[in-house]
């Protein structure tokens, strides 16, 4: 229901390409969901050499690549490795962002002031780096490629959710369910989570472009699921010695990937606009 | 000591270069500057222990991949000895210290070269990448976003606002492969890979810097936005100061203390996506000799590149809290 109100909500302003937006993101969860039923595993990962660098035809929409894999096939059963590897990465962040972050800010010592300095240190560190150095512990795959981005994204959640938890623990509302003899973790919970709720979604679907856009960059590196999975990085990273004589190799999954990412950063965008009007377009 | 405090650069430039002002000023500095440089040693000596114990958590055994598949038990035994990999790991971080200290980072398994040869090797071409692609980001960028401050509404400003999104959602390996793509292969002006010429320079430069160019005109508009609306601003117009001077003295020296922070958090995040774009381009960089050596886990390689990573970072870091000084006497860190 809510998302056919922020459809309605991006027809009514005239928000034609946040709709676009949306609808690319929707195509992309249901591919996601749906990759089994479209296209066997076997047809995306199977090597054929007699059909190599095809381009795109009836029979394969968009082409095949230089093992003779249609790319379509490719591309849908890639689109699952992205959801889950961006989904689980993200609910990781969010996860220990929101708590370290909330206990960080609602305990201020000597103890949580020094977790902050720490996380402002992390913070520094170029994210990508972070992520490399966890992938080096872990070894390459796809879960420790979820782990590597959703490790790296806490130090960020962690003070982008301190700060809404310092404000509103000092509201009436939060002194008044104290003064009535609420637990410490009960306020926090009870009370001044669900005041956050919508900066938690919104940087839910934020995290997603980012998470993919740094899952699709380790996995072009090789730091990724291994082949033959169907990876949108790691398939660019393979076809790349093809661009000149055959560009729609890198095309294809290249601009899906690229199309995905724009797209959540455009409604994330626009999910700030519909849950607080008063931040509209601020600059 | 007095310290400068509450005055506004604009209210009088040349308050910092008055005699006086700039002992003091240059005596405050000089003792922050002092502090962080004690503290330095401290945050390298942190940076080193989280390096070291990170490289101890990578699972599998060293002493045998540095044997090699046909090596006995006996020689990986002799191995493990010789690397002191048999000892405490407290004794080994020692031993890593001292000869850290005297600039030993070990040596590559596969290579047998030493990692700091490979490092001098490929880190002046980490860095002259991420320097040219900075200045692409900031040389186009800035007055970009200082024009659309002063046009607001106007084209510059809408194409500002919107491109910005497509920065932060362009995955660099594509882009870089993009460029590669219309200006080596198609129009032929540029060589595709490798490094050598400035001509070499361009691509990946661009690869690097492009993403940011809207990110970075965003931060200055809103911050040029700010400032112009203060009454100093008002009142150095209203003192006969032309435009250009109001806006390249006194709104934009107070709006890029916000875009010097950026400046040092966004060169990190440079350094790191450099692994990519040298892949893309074949530069023979840091980022790439570190990536390969994760691939065949050559230990050493893997904690000397971090490590240089690291202490870069640290680097930026102090230096972009000197330019603070420079750039706004009234940041006294007391």
């Amino acid at each position: 229901m809510k998302t056919i109100g922020f459809l309605w909500y991006l027809l009514r302003r005239k928000n034609y390409i946040t709709l676009v937006a949306a609808f690319v993101t929707i195509t992309f969860v249901l591919a996601a969901v749906c990759a089994p039923l479209l296209y066997d595993w076997d047809t995306a990962t199977r090597v054929s050499l007699s059909s190599a660098l095809l381009s795109p035809s009836t029979i394969h929409p968009l082409g095949t690549d230089e093992l003779g894999r249609d790319l379509l096939a490719r591309i849908v059963w890639g689109a699952r490795i992205t959801l889950v590897v961006a989904l689980v990465s993200v609910t990781i962040a969010m996860v220990l962002g929101i708590l370290i972050g909330s206990l960080c800010g609602y305990y201020e010592n000597w103890f949580t002031g020094g977790v902050m300095r720490f996380m402002d240190f992390m913070i520094a560190f170029p994210r990508t780096l972070l992520a490399i150095i966890v992938v080096t512990v872990l070894g390459s795959g796809v879960l420790s490629l979820t782990l590597a981005i959703g490790i790296s994204t806490i130090p960020a959640n962690v003070r982008l959710f301190r700060g809404p938890v310092l404000a509103l623990k000092r509201r009436q509302f939060t002194v008044a369910a104290k003064a009535l003899g609420a637990r410490d973790l009960s306020v926090l919970f009870s009370h001044i989570l669900p005041n956050m709720m919508s900066l938690v979604i919104i940087q839910g679907t934020l995290s997603l472009a980012e998470a993919i856009l740094i899952g699709s960059g380790l996995s072009f590196l090789g730091l990724g699921p291994q082949p033959p999975t169907p990876e949108w990085g790691a398939m660019i990273a393979a076809s790349r010695s093809h661009i000149t004589s055959h560009p729609h190799v890198i095309f294809a999954p290249g601009i899906t990937l690229f199309a995905v990412i724009l797209a959540f950063n455009l409604v994330g965008d626009a999910l700030r606009d519909y849950v607080d009007p008063r931040s509209r377009k601020a600059i | 000591m007095a310290e400068p405090k509450f005055v506004r650069v604009s209210d009088d430039f040349g308050w910092a270069l008055a005699p006086d002002n700039l002992a003091r000023a240059t005596a405050v500095m000089g003792t922050y500057i002092l502090r962080r440089l004690v503290t330095l040693p401290l945050m390298l000596l942190g940076v080193s222990i989280a390096v070291f114990l990170v490289l101890h958590m990578i699972p599998g055994d060293p002493a045998r991949m540095a044997a090699g598949p046909d090596a006995t038990e006996r020689d990986v035994q002799q191995i493990r000895i010789n690397y002191g990999l048999d000892r405490p790991l407290t004794e080994q971080y020692g031993i890593y210290l001292k000869k850290l200290v005297q600039g030993d980072l070990g040596e590559s398994f596969q290579t047998l070269a030493p990692v700091t040869e490979g490092i001098a090797r490929t880190f002046p071409a980490t860095l002259e990448l991420t320097i040219a692609g900075m200045l692409i980001a900031m040389v186009l960028g800035v007055p970009l976003g200082i024009y659309s401050a002063l046009h607001p509404r106007g084209a510059a400003d809408r194409l500002v606002t919107s491109v910005a999104v497509l920065g932060i959602s362009m995955p660099g390996f594509f882009l870089g492969l993009l460029l590669m793509l219309v200006f080596a292969s198609w129009l032929g002006w540029v060589p595709p890979t490798g490094r050598g010429t400035w001509r070499h320079l361009i691509l990946p430069a661009l690869t690097l810097g492009l993403p940011y160019v809207a990110a970075f005109a965003r931060l200055t508009r809103s911050n040029m936005l700010d400032v112009l609306s203060e009454d100093f601003i008002r009142t150095a117009r209203a003192k006969g100061l032309s435009w250009p001077k109001v806006t390249s003295r006194h709104a934009m020296r107070n709006a890029s203390i916000p875009i010097v922070t950026v400046l040092g958090l966004d060169f990190g995040r440079l350094l790191g996506g450099a692994a990519i774009v040298e892949t893309v381009f074949a530069w023979p960089g840091m980022g790439r000799y570190m990536v390969d050596a994760i691939m065949i886990r050559d230990i050493y390689v893997i904690q000397g590149t971090i490590l240089v990573f690291a202490v870069s970072v640290v680097a930026i870091n102090l230096a972009v809290d000197v330019i603070y000084g420079i750039i706004d006497p009234r940041i006294t860190y007391s």
